[in-house]
């Protein structure tokens, strides 16, 4: 089957090709699902390198999901979503009991887009970092109840489902994570190119 | 403490500072590296549980089947053995009835073997009287 015609194909579609066999189905799928498991791994490990190994991880769970996969018991977007963030939990909570720290922030890949001028860049660059920063100090729970609703754009239904809570609870911990990222982002406003006016 | 989402909100100010940043983190949210999409790639690839050629793939259509292939597709290649013997043998009764099966014959239709023209006679007639 030609790769364009595959294009349109839902995720179960694809992985119900996949499963029968189709090597087109293995690159689309691929290619449209690790970004999304990449973004949400950086975002709870502020590290690239771990971000990779979950991604990676994530991503061979689902191949090995896909034959016995059954489209009417769970949305792929939203299984990934819960392997990912389910792996994340697991790392932080290794390197938690180790006593190490989870943030690397020299590991956060630098923004790839090349459009604006230096000097915007590197705002926005720095904003970027100083977001990741506060995120990273956020409680585990607050930060992927932020990051999977103002990052990823999931709804407050999904992400429930994902973090195995309720919607209120998700409401909660979103409004108490913005909350703490204000807090923790308003004594760099200024370097960040907000005035106090 | 309290579970009211209500009691964290932002002034509007804070609020679109806060969402003015969430925007540029989604325009430059990291994204995956050729390296690593090759090593995915190459892992799906690795773990698929069969493999037709590249371009090829065709969705499975239902097949057309022949009586012997549905049968066997039904039943299995036991039930041939099955069908051949009774095959065989009622052959066999056809051409040599034994008695039980003559007498049988002969009460049920009054004679041990049926007269064909009698038979198409009384069709006839029905036909032509109405």
């Amino acid at each position: 089957m030609p790769l364009d015609a595959l294009e349109d194909a839902s995720d179960a579609e694809l992985l119900r090709l996949y499963a029968e066999g189709a090597p087109e189905a293995a690159r689309l799928l691929t290619r449209r699902l690790t970004p999304m498991a990449l973004r949400v791994a950086v975002r709870l490990l502020n590290d690239m390198a771990e971000a990779e190994d979950v991604a990676q991880d994530a991503m061979l769970r689902l191949w090995k999901a896909a034959p016995g996969w059954r489209a009417d018991e769970a949305k792929v977007s939203t299984w990934l979503y819960t392997v990912t963030r389910n792996l994340c939990m697991d790392r932080i909570r290794r390197v938690k009991t180790r006593g190490g720290a989870a943030v690397d922030i020299d590991a956060i890949a630098e923004p790839a887009d090349p459009g604006p001028a230096a000097d915007v860049r590197l705002t926005e660059a720095a904003r970027n970092t100083a977001l990741a920063d506060a995120l990273a100090d956020l409680p585990d729970r607050q930060r992927e109840a932020v990051t999977l609703r103002h990052l990823e754009g999931l709804s407050n239904p999904e992400i429930a489902e994902i973090m195995d809570i309720s919607t209120e609870a998700v409401e909660s911990l979103t409004a108490r994570g913005k909350r703490n990222l204000a807090t923790a982002l308003a004594a760099r406003r200024n370097d960040l190119g907000y005035s106090d006016e | 403490m309290s579970n009211d989402p209500k009691e964290f909100e932002l002034d509007a100010d804070l609020d679109a500072e806060l969402e003015a940043l969430f925007a540029e983190a989604r325009k430059n949210a990291p994204v995956p590296s050729e390296d690593l999409l090759a090593r995915i790639e190459a892992q799906s690839l690795a773990e698929q549980p069969m493999q037709v050629e590249a371009g090829s793939f065709t969705p499975p259509v239902a097949e057309k089947r022949g009586w012997f292939d549905w049968h066997l597709g039904f039943a299995g290649w036991s039930s041939l053995g099955g069908l051949t013997a009774a095959l065989v043998v009622g052959f066999g009764i056809g051409i040599s009835p034994p008695d039980a099966v003559t007498s049988l014959t002969s009460d049920f239709l009054g004679s041990s073997t049926p007269n064909l023209e009698d038979v198409l006679w009384t069709f006839d007639s029905s036909l032509l009287e109405g």
